[in-house]
Formats: structure tokens, sequence, C-alpha cells
């Protein structure tokens, strides 16, 4: 909450306080959002679960301006709804400062560039599903975050007339996805942990082909992994030093879109944690407004770690079949269904069928999840 | 009676396709203030300032880039002849630009009036209109291959 209001002081400072006529100058407020409905057959996945979940919406809003040639800055604020109530968070908000276009220094919370989604996790106009591929994107041991605290550097450069680089390199703090957990010291209730990446040193390169809309990149990032608990540090298994490793491959051109993305990240302190996973996924419009597309999303954990139950799920794998309804690049209803076998990101949301699960190794297997919903951007 | 469907045809597409090249070609004007000592530029180039790929005319003035909206015919043959795009792929480049804080698309005005009043208010300023608007107070680019 301090940070938050920190740096929303930071952005006010920058947005609010300067001279009228010069705000006035190339500021632009966009936003996003979206409502799902999501029902299982039995387990928590994704945004649905057995009783048929329509708690799922959102919405976030996106403020830029350019008050000098040079200089431009951005803030982004996201509502959320759940099963929980209403969440608050501040995406991002940073300035940037342009050199040249193969330079520009940013500093703040910035957008993490990360793979493909990183950047624009919640926009779900920039993708044919309503959520995000689980594997890389989900939780637990999700490998990818929306921004870091702290400075980097990007850029692009067009090497030829066809053949162009952009590139980011960055340094400081990560927070990641909080997951819920059996608490150890009473093993009937969770405990919500936030994972955290202190000195953190990453950099992502992509590479824009001669093929019209062809790209591919890669993105890496070393850092330090703490665990909090309740605000406090907490002596946690997964160690002390993380190591994410990301290629991606993605080809846009009205009407296809295809992109697959590989993503390992490990997690080392005598005892690692080497989380792999794979999707791909295709899309393909028609008749200007209807959209079909399907996805396949694997993600395979090595759990090397001794304390661990030996019925803990160590797989995901969703294979999933969806269909669209595109108003304009703005407006698109979405409905989706998915097939998912493995139980470490579908498993009963109530805790103590969780813990009988682990125990006795009966989980429910396969998940079947259905998604409806609508997002929508401007 | 086949041989005549085929001709007739064969006539259509021969006498089709060069109109349809004509009226693209009028369709729109490119256009940049008077000030500006540029006269002509590639497709390439033109595309390239468009979506901010090139910011700058001669590494000192910012180029302004204007658009017409989104609905507007003029800009859905401006984006499939520039661009080689529809204007739904170029507002998707634009959505990815803008919620990823990398850049921000041209601001859009509601007509060829406005658009011309645009870029001869601003020296950096680069436009498109239909082809029959009044151009007399900017300059009209040619524009090649």
């Amino acid at each position: 909450m301090k940070r938050f209001l920190i740096l929303s002081a930071l952005a006010g400072l920058v947005l609010g306080f300067l001279p009228a006529e010069v705000r006035a100058l190339d500021t632009q407020v966009h936003g996003f959002g979206g409502w799902a409905y999501g029902w299982t057959n039995g387990n928590k996945y994704s945004v649905g679960d057995k009783h048929g979940s329509y708690t799922n919406s959102y919405f976030a809003l996106n403020l830029s301006a350019s008050p000098y040639e040079k200089l431009a800055a951005n803030v982004q604020t996201i509502w959320k709804t759940s099963d929980k109530g209403v969440e608050t968070d501040l995406d991002y908000a940073f300035a940037e400062w342009t050199f040249w276009e193969w330079l520009k220094f940013r500093i703040g919370k910035v957008k993490c560039p990360f793979g493909i989604y990183s950047e624009i996790w919640d926009v779900g106009t920039l993708r044919p599903f309503y959520g995000l591929p689980q594997g890389i994107y989900g939780t637990p041991g999700t490998m990818a975050t929306k921004a870091y605290y702290g400075l980097g550097l990007t850029g692009r450069h067009d090497l030829s007339s066809t053949w162009g680089l952009q590139y980011d390199l960055y340094g400081g703090e990560m927070d990641f996805p909080g997951i819920a957990e059996t608490d150890p010291a009473n093993p009937m209730t969770t405990r919500q942990l936030e994972p955290r990446i202190k000195n953190a040193v990453g950099g992502r390169i992509i590479v824009q082909t001669p093929l019209d809309g062809l790209s591919a990149g890669v993105s890496a990032g070393i850092g330090e992994i703490k665990v909090f608990s309740g605000g406090k540090e907490i002596d946690y298994y997964v160690g002390d030093s993380h190591f994410l490793l990301d290629g991606h491959i993605e080809y846009l051109l009205d009407p296809v879109s295809v992109r697959a993305e590989y993503g390992h990240m490990r997690k080392l302190n005598g005892k690692d944690i080497n989380y792999n996973s794979f999707y791909v996924e295709g899309a393909y419009k028609f008749l200007e407004h209807i959209q079909v597309a399907v996805r396949y999303d694997v993600k395979l954990v090595d759990f090397n770690i001794p304390e661990l139950p030996v019925n803990v799920p160590d797989s995901n794998k969703d294979l999933g079949f969806g269909l669209n309804y595109w108003f304009n690049p703005n407006l698109v209803i979405k409905a989706s269904y998915h097939l998912i076998k493995g139980n470490l990101m579908a498993m009963p949301s109530d805790q103590m069928e969780y813990i009988t699960a682990v125990a006795t190794g009966n989980f429910e297997d396969p998940t079947h999840l259905f998604v409806f919903g609508s997002q929508f951007s401007f | 009676m086949k041989k005549y469907i085929f001709l007739l045809a064969l006539a259509g597409f021969i006498l089709g396709a060069p109109r349809l090249s004509a009226e693209e070609g009028a369709a729109f004007r490119i256009i940049v203030n008077a000030d500006n000592s540029v006269s002509s530029l590639s497709k390439d180039a033109v595309s390239k300032y468009f979506l901010k790929k090139i910011t700058q005319w001669d590494g000192q003035t910012a180029i302004q880039p204007v658009d017409l909206p989104a609905g507007s015919s003029v800009r859905e043959k401006f984006s499939r002849v520039i661009h080689d795009k529809t204007v739904s792929a170029i507002k998707n480049y634009w959505q990815q630009q803008i919620f990823s804080g990398r850049s921000s698309p041209p601001p859009e005005k509601s007509s060829d009036s406005e658009v011309i009043a645009y870029v001869k208010a601003n020296p950096g300023a680069i436009g498109y209109v239909s082809g029959g608007a009044d151009t007399s107070e900017v300059k009209v680019l040619k524009v090649h291959e």
C-alpha cells in the first residue's frame, strides 16, 4: 500500500503539477476490461469453479502523457472483482526519456518485458482466449509478472528495411502473483504467499523478420527469490536464486494469429524446482467478425523436495477451443471449452478436499472448463 | 455460351483492375505542412511515419501524423494502400503499443478540413485527406513504391 501511494504520488507529480499548457500536449486516456462466467465439473481452474462463477470482472484505466518531446509518463490502474471482493492495483507508473529511438530510459514501476503477454497481461482484445495460457502466466508457479520496480533501457533499431530489433534491459525488484497454500502450522487452513524477486536483472530481445507479421524473441532473468506471508519474510523451501528463460514466436497477420512460447524457470537452494511450460495457440477470423481458436498449453514441474507429499500434482495440460464474435477490434464476446488433465493448477477449491486428495492421490481428473465472457478496450 | 461467359469475365477482370487502381490513387492524398522541404516519399516511409517507427523528419523536427476516424472510407483505403493492412489490424497494432506503454496512436480528426487545419498548424505534421479535398494551403506529397 505504501509503495502504491508513493508511485501514485510520483505519477501525480509528473502528470498533475505540470503547467496546464504543457499538460495539454498529447495526453491520452485508454482503458480495457472484461467479465466472464466460468464453470467446471469440480475443480477450481482459471475463472471457473463447480458452482459456476459469475464474479470475474476487471477494468483498467491507462493514462499517458508526453509533456515534452522526449518525456513520456505512463500510468495504469486496475480494479478486479472476484469471490474475495474488489482488489485495486497499480499495474505500472513510469517515466520514459527518449535519447534516441534506439535508446530510451525508463524508471518507476515499469511493464515487465517478458515473453508475449507480460506487457499486455489483462488486455483481452489482444488475444483469442479470455484467459492467458496458464502454464507460463497462471499460478501456482507463474513464470511471468506484469511489472518491475526499478530502471531499464529499451529501444528499437531497424537492421534493414525489413529486419528490425526491439530490446530491453532492466534491473530492480518484481512482485509475482500471490498464491494460497496449506499453512504448515495449521493444515486445515491456507496462508497467502507473496513471492518477490529481489535484485532482479533481466532482458528481452525481439527480432522482426522480413515476413510481415512474423517475430521471435528471447527473454531471460535472474534474481534472489524471497517469499512473504502476512507482510513478513518467511523461510520457504523454494530457495535463494531464481533463473528464468523464455523463447517465443509470433505470427500476427489478419485474419491469422499463431503464437508459441516456451518457458523454463528454476528455483535453486540445494532442493530445486524446475518448471517447464509450452503452449501453441492459433486463431483464424472469418466473415469479418467470427474467430475460431485452439490452444494446447502444458506445464510440468519437477519437484526435488523430499518434504513434499508424493501425491502433490506436478502437471497441467490444457486443450482449449474457442469461438469469438468481434463487434470491432475493441469489443469481443468469447466462449471457450477447455479439457484439463493433471491437477497442478486445477484443484479442489475446498481446503479439506485438497488435503484429502493429496493424502490419497485421488484428485478429480480430468477437469472440464467452460468460459463465456466479453472483453473490451478503448 | 460458356465461352461468352469466360470472355465476359476476362474483359471484366482486365477492365476492372486498372479502374480500381485509379480509384485508389485518387481516393486520398498525403499532405504535409507547406514549409516542409520534403516533396515525395516512398510508401514504406509513409507507413513508418504513421506507425511512429520513424519519428523525426531530419533528426530535429518531430513527425506528427494525424489520422481520420476508424470508420472513414478514406482511412480504410489509406490503410490498405499504404500499410497493406486493414484498419482493424492497425487498431490492433496501436492497442499493443498503448497497453505495453510503448507508444500512442496519432490523433484522429473527424474531417478533411480538420486534418488540413492540423497539418497547417504543425510544421512536422503529416496527414491524408480525400482526393477531392481543398489542399491549397498545404503541400501534397508524391508517393512512390
